[in-house]
């Protein structure tokens, strides 16, 4: 019991704290006060995770609590944490503004942002679904909030309905899950199917997948599809983000898409066991699918919000690479980058991590370049207007062009390191041939042809976006307005995006040395492999002379 | 001094400081950030020299070598090696015994130069010093950043070539192309925006398939190997996968099989590079765009990025597939030098005139690679240098004529050796260099790369031929239109803005008061090219004693596995012994119709 409220205790800091904004609000309490009064309380979530760490990680794999900590998900709040507190700092600026943030907007950011952190220790269908409704419920307010004109309202109705659609299907494929297994509870969920579909005994006999499981998966990926934006669930994105403010749509960008992905990262350990092939194929269509027709819609694009809602659909589908990827890898456990407990490269859902961290970070401070620049009545709108920003803003312009650079995957930025552990993955999936040999998974061939395909076809409009500032002479005085706040959390994030492009390293030995349970994933002796067994030394790379090594 | 392992990282570091140096000069002091990159430059080059000093020639293999020499070979040639760790977070710890193991991405800062890299090196650094020299007026908008742009292009151009991993190759064959798109966008041309961008997204969209070729290899490495960690390391790549292929049959077949893929991979990036026939057509465009020190770095070095890339990945790696591809990859390379040739002899404009003629002589540098034996592949890496001297030099005069007339159409010009005797002395050392007269550069790279390729087939290399009679047609046309006959001068479009005044109160000589001789500095960015196009001339040794060590490994698996490769066509491959263990005797043995 304590270890769940170690787990709590943040949240609980988090909500309290929410409502406390919520309720101030009404009181004449000067607005400038609650921006760096979120951001303390941002500060005081992160220092409880700390403290809370050591217990809530002493907490057993089958622990049968509703919620549960891991390495990985305290890495995941951490972020979420600093993502927040990005947000947070955008907006304080705005606030001696008469249509600025209120009371009411850091309230609701703030249960927004707790809602994100318990995505990353939900263990049970019931929690991950409040967790993932306390991230939508203050989205549908926030959009509302302080916007009067009628395309904003739209946008609003608009995500309103297709999000509780959304929610319909998850619950929907939820209920199967558990008229399934009998349970709610992620590792209960998990023993029933192992002990169905994958039994440690090899003679005993493994049924086909049901038919409910199949339902559930597909309504489990249709629900998370809408967060990702994946297509056919992206309608949303592009109305959306057009018609409210550049703060919104960052928020729209990474909050429910990092929610969404870490969701389906967590089911695809726990409850689609037996189920893998169909997670696979159903992943493998929406990998290709979103990424191609996020890029192809982007470059028809003239509105700055749109083409980035229909770049950030195309991110999406990078990250369901990973999550194809992943599914492959949890039938296969002793294959592909698993084999010999890790070859030195993230695994599938590891990696659709890793990309959603890069995309996140680049995507929060390219949003924040478009609140500075623009002012809730006059924003950014049209491609133009950001013409030859680099000769009036030098900084913000070198900035932007850093944040687009790394989205469309050149290195050295982090764009590129999600990229490259994704396709890494989708290359390392093999199949048996009927010699006796192995080959590339020619599926998967193909979905890294496309990926890599559709990586060019976004440079296409990231470039022409990047030749807009830097290769044409300003057409309008420029009117940088956003704040000096929104300004200084774009040069975090461009910090942010330098340091995680040029050291990595930190980021993929994390990812790939927590340990696979974190992900509710069967550890790798469940199959033992011929060569697993013998303890290998590590990886000599310490410095030395090339000709040295080769042999 | 310092340890020569080193030397390599320098290099690259070096131009990446002075970047930042040149950033922060005073923006109201131009000669600043001049000076400053100037000093970088020439810096570098020192550097570059003492890497040539410091390079140990290798022994040759006697003629009866077997694979184990070969790997000796293989290992003396690469020197000053250097790998820092990367991807992992620091000096992986000693494996605690009951400890989880640690897994580490193998990704190294891995530098070191060989035969093959050594002069790519010390080219792009050589080249670097006219670039900036004849920027010097030119650019005069902005030239900080200009200067910025182009040292961190030096940066990855040097990276591409010292790398020995496979990732950080394809992180500087990447970034070379974002100085370089900003240098063309911004610095450029009427129609710069359309060229950089497309120069770009061309280069951008076979370089990605080139990646998944890349990561392919890596992984299919550790697939046949089996061992426990992915390598990253090019000469350790290398090494084990022609291990694998040449010791056990099954990977052998696995790898004969895939080899097409990774081929085709491969090619579609470097081919876009080099440039080979059909993905030629964002060559002229960005080179007619680009300021004079783009073109000469684009033409110069980045081109031979395609053909490097050939030569380190392609050939080695997938022997069989290139041996395999031989037909298609000579076809388009002497289509790419006769419809180069052409398309040169028919332009008005002197930019576009060299721009395809680099289309013509990048052909002989592929086909030279592709004959497979010692001989071509020495031409085709001689011509690489050569290409990029005397290119390097035709653009750098074709910039500075530009300078003082502010036109390139060859028509409007006329008798100018009367005017400018420097200038034309320059330009005749350079043509003959280009067209292969003997004595200068261009004769020892064309005669080394058409003599492998006759042992290998003499249709193509008879073919070939062609290119050279055109090449002396184009290029000694475009000497005799613009510098000999009657002198005539185009009509100058007078921009004297006030910009001018100010540089002349400041005692340059500007570019718009044009109409005298070359000056030193001029000069200067022209000897610095001149000497090494005599000095290969007359005394080739010098250069080709240090590349073939290197490619003569290269060439024996390509004999080795090439011939593997064609005669599993002709027989079922159980039935076919190993002609592995056949020595590589004379490059006339391979069995290549004729």
């Amino acid at each position: 019991m304590s270890e769940t409220f170690s787990i709590l205790l943040p949240h609980v800091v988090l909500a309290l704290a929410g409502a406390l904004f919520l309720l101030a609000g009404t009181f004449a309490i000067p607005r400038r006060w609650f921006g760096p009064a979120a951001l303390a309380v941002l500060g005081l979530t992160a220092l409880m995770l700390r403290l809370s760490v050591s217990h809530t990680l002493a907490a057993g794999i089958d622990s049968g609590y509703s919620v549960r900590s891991s390495e990985l998900a305290v890495g995941f709040q951490y972020c979420c944490l600093a993502v927040g507190a990005l947000f947070v700092l955008q907006s304080i600026s705005q606030q001696s503004r008469e249509e600025g943030p209120t009371g009411e907007f850091y309230g609701l950011l703030l249960l927004m942002i707790d809602g994100l952190l318990l995505v990353g220790v939900a263990n049970d269908l019931i929690t991950l679904f409040l967790s993932l409704e306390l991230i939508s419920i203050p989205t549908y307010v926030l959009l509302y909030l302080g916007r009067r004109d009628p395309k904003s309202q739209e946008a609003a109705v608009k995500y309103f309905l297709l999000s509780i659609f959304s929610a319909a299907m998850l619950l929907y494929g939820m209920a199967f899950v558990y008229g399934l297994t009998g349970s709610t509870q992620f590792d209960a969920i998990r023993r029933v199917l192992i002990e169905t579909y994958a039994p440690i005994n090899p003679e005993a006999i493994v049924p086909a997948p049901s038919a409910l499981g199949l339902v559930a998966i597909a309504f489990l990926f249709a629900g998370l599809s809408f967060k990702l934006a994946a297509v056919p669930f992206h309608f949303y994105a592009p109305d959306v983000y057009e018609g409210t403010s550049a703060f919104n749509a960052g928020l729209l960008a990474v909050v429910p898409k990092a929610a969404g992905l870490f969701a389906l990262v967590r089911l695809i350990g726990q409850v689609t066991v037996g189920f893998e092939a169909t997670g696979q194929q159903l992943a493998l269509i929406l990998a290709a699918v979103t990424m191609t027709g996020g890029n192809c819609l982007a470059l028809l694009q003239t509105n700055v919000r749109r083409m980035l809602a229909y770049s950030s659909v195309a991110h999406a589908g990078y990250m369901l690479v990973g999550i194809a990827v992943g599914f492959w890898e949890q039938s296969h456990p002793s294959q592909g980058l698993t084999a010999h407990g890790g070859l030195g490269l993230p695994g599938g859902l590891q990696s659709s991590l890793l990309y959603l961290l890069t995309y996140s970070v680049a995507s929060v401070g390219l949003f924040a370049c478009l609140v500075y620049l623009g002012r809730p009545g006059r924003q950014v709108e049209h491609l133009e207007d950001l013409t030859g920003l680099a000769k009036t803003n030098p900084i913000l312009g070198t900035v932007m062009a850093l944040f687009l650079f790394s989205m469309a995957g050149i290195p050295p930025l982090p764009g590129f390191w999600g990229k490259f552990s994704v396709f890494a993955g989708a290359l390392s999936v093999r199949q048996p041939t009927f010699e006796g040999g192995f080959q590339l998974h020619p599926a998967f061939a193909i979905l890294a042809v496309v990926g890599v395909l559709n990586a060019a076809i976004g440079g296409v409009y990231y470039l022409r976006l990047i030749a807009l500032m830097f290769l044409h002479d300003p057409l309008g005085a420029p009117r940088p307005t956003g704040g000096r706040s929104a300004y200084f959390a774009a040069l975090v994030a461009a910090a942010a995006v330098v340091l995680l492009g040029i050291f990595p390293g930190p980021l993929f030995h994390f990812l790939q040395n927590s340990p696979r349970e974190n992900l509710g994933l069967r550890p790798v002796t469940a199959q033992i492999s011929p060569a697993a067994g013998n303890p290998l030394p590590a990886t000599p790379d310490v410095a030395k002379p090339l000709d040295a090594t080769a042999n | 001094m310092f340890p020569s392992e080193l030397l390599p990282c320098l290099m690259v570091a070096l131009p990446l400081v002075g970047a930042g140096l040149v950033l922060l000069a005073a923006p109201k002091n131009p000669d600043q950030a001049r000076w400053t990159a100037l000093t970088n430059v020439l810096l570098t080059f020192v550097l570059s020299l003492l890497l040539v000093a410091r390079y140990q020639v290798p022994e040759l293999l006697p003629p009866n070598a077997d694979e184990v020499d070969r790997r000796a070979l293989v290992k003396q040639t690469l020197q000053m090696g250097r790998a820092f760790p990367w991807l992992s977070p620091r000096a992986a710890a000693e494996p605690v015994a009951g400890a989880p193991r640690q897994v580490d991405t193998p990704v190294q800062l891995a530098f070191a130069v060989d035969g093959i890299s050594l002069w790519l090196i010390v080219l792009a650094a050589l080249l670097m010093i006219p670039a900036v020299l004849v920027s010097w007026n030119a650019i005069d908008e902005r030239p900080a950043r200009f200067y910025a742009l182009m040292l961190l292009l030096e940066a990855g151009m040097i990276g591409v070539f010292a790398a020995q991993d496979i990732i950080l190759f394809y992180i500087f064959f990447e970034f070379t192309l974002i100085p370089l798109f900003f240098m063309i966008g911004i610095w450029g041309g009427s129609d710069r925006r359309w060229a950089a961008r497309k120069f770009f997204i061309y280069t951008l969209a076979g370089s990605v398939l080139t990646f998944l070729g890349l990561l392919f290899i890596v992984l299919s490495e550790q697939w046949m190997s089996n061992s426990p960690s992915l390598t990253f390391s090019i000469p350790e790549l290398t090494a084990s996968i022609q291990q694998q292929i040449a010791s056990n049959p099954q990977h052998a077949q696995y790898w004969s099989r895939v080899s097409p893929w990774i081929f085709a991979a491969l090619f579609a990036g470097f081919a876009i590079k080099v440039p080979l026939f059909p993905f030629h057509t964002w060559l002229p465009l960005a080179h007619v765009e680009a300021p004079t020190a783009g073109s000469v770095l684009l033409a110069g070095v980045l081109l031979k990025i395609g053909s490097y890339g050939f030569l380190r990945f392609a050939l080695p790696l997938v022997p069989g597939a290139s041996v395999a591809h031989f037909h298609l990859v000579a076809i388009l390379a002497v289509i790419g030098i006769i419809y180069g040739a052409l398309l040169a002899l028919a332009q008005e404009d002197i930019k576009k005139l060299v721009a395809y003629s680099s289309v013509s002589h990048m052909g002989f540098c592929v086909l030279g690679l592709f004959a497979f034996n010692t001989v071509g592949l020495t031409g085709g890496l001689l011509q690489m240098i050569n290409h990029g001297l005397s290119t390097g030099a035709l653009f750098a005069l074709v910039g500075m004529l530009y300078e003082r007339y502010h036109t390139r159409d060859i028509a409007s010009y006329g008798g100018l050796a009367r005017k400018y005797p420097r200038m034309a002395f320059c330009l005749l050392v350079v043509a003959f260099s280009s067209i292969g007269l003997p004595g200068l550069n261009g004769f020892t790279g064309e005669v080394t790369s058409l003599m492998g390729m006759f042992a290998t087939n003499r249709l193509y290399g008879t073919l070939s031929l062609a290119g050279i009679i055109l090449g002396a047609w184009y290029t000694l046309s475009l000497v005799r239109r613009t510098f000999f006959g009657r002198l005539r001068e185009p009509v100058q479009s007078h921009q004297h803005s006030p910009v001018v005044s100010h540089h002349q109160a400041h005692g340059h000589q500007h570019a718009d008061t044009p109409l005298t001789d070359l000056n030193l500095r001029e000069l200067c960015a022209l000897a610095v090219l001149i000497v090494p196009i005599f000095w290969i001339g007359l005394y080739p040794q010098f250069f080709t004693r240090r590349m073939q060590p290197s490619l003569q490994p290269i060439v024996a698996v390509l004999q080795e596995q090439g011939a593997v490769m064609l005669s599993r066509k002709s027989a079922p491959p159980a039935e076919r012994p190993m002609q592995a263990s056949q020595p590589a005797t004379s490059p006339a043995n391979l069995p290549i119709s004729r």
